[in-house]
């Protein structure tokens, strides 16, 4: 399991996880393991996620140690998926 | 602050408190030559244990334009402890505003294919995005 907080509810006798994870400060509640990076950052309100990469961190505030394009898949259960940061992606030289 | 950053652009002034409030570290500005403003950022992460310092060159109309170049005292590693490679010009002129203070090596990296700015608080995503560029660099 990974550092991810998760929550285990019980529901008609089933159960399910919640995977709550923080985009800046801004808190987010997954019920899928394996996210869009494009939908955790449209649901900061970011319209134009292919223009941003989604940074995992690994505490709040601390270093990147993943990077997701927002064609790209999140697994929520893994280490260090639960401190993230949208940076401007994109970039030349001259 | 300094009178450099006093003879600053208002909102260039506004987005440097702007990172101040964002980032415990030392931002000033450094200096100011072709319209672009030099700010020293002294926790640069490159995704090792040590963050480094850097001038990033903001220009004075920020966020009306775009970021362009790195000047840093040292080489500047990569998050694999490798030198930075990508647009690395060792002694180019551009260090020349802050020669004197050590910049010793530019990196010419645009803003080319990036997300339009659009305030002053942007300039927190600019920064992470020079330590993008450092880490995979």
């Amino acid at each position: 399991m990974g550092t991810t907080f998760d929550q285990t509810k019980a529901t008609g006798g089933s159960s399910h996880r919640v995977f709550v994870i923080f985009v800046g400060d801004i808190e987010e509640r997954w019920e899928e393991v394996n996210v869009p990076a494009e939908q955790i950052m449209r649901k900061t309100g970011v319209s134009d996620p292919q223009n941003f990469i989604l940074e995992a961190l690994d505490h709040k505030g601390g270093n990147p140690v993943a990077e997701f394009s927002s064609g790209q898949s999140v697994n929520l259960d893994a280490e260090h998926r639960k401190f993230f940061r949208i940076t401007p992606g994109g970039g030349g030289r001259s | 602050m300094s009178q450099v950053e006093a003879g600053l652009p208002e909102r260039l002034r506004q987005a440097l408190e702007h990172l101040r409030s964002k980032r415990a570290c030392d931002v000033r500005v450094d200096a100011v030559q072709d319209n672009f403003a030099y700010i020293w950022v002294s926790d640069v992460a490159n995704g090792s244990a040590e963050p480094m310092g850097g001038w990033i060159r903001l220009p004075l109309v920020f966020p009306e334009a775009n970021p362009h170049g790195l000047v840093t005292r040292e080489a500047v590693k990569n998050s694999s402890g490798g030198q930075v490679t990508d647009a690395h010009n060792p002694g180019h002129d551009m260090c020349g505003p802050v020669r004197s203070l050590g910049g010793a090596h530019y990196y010419s990296w645009t803003w080319q294919n990036c997300p339009v700015l659009r305030s002053i608080e942007d300039i927190v995503g600019v920064v992470q995005w020079y330590e993008r560029r450092i880490r995979n660099g």
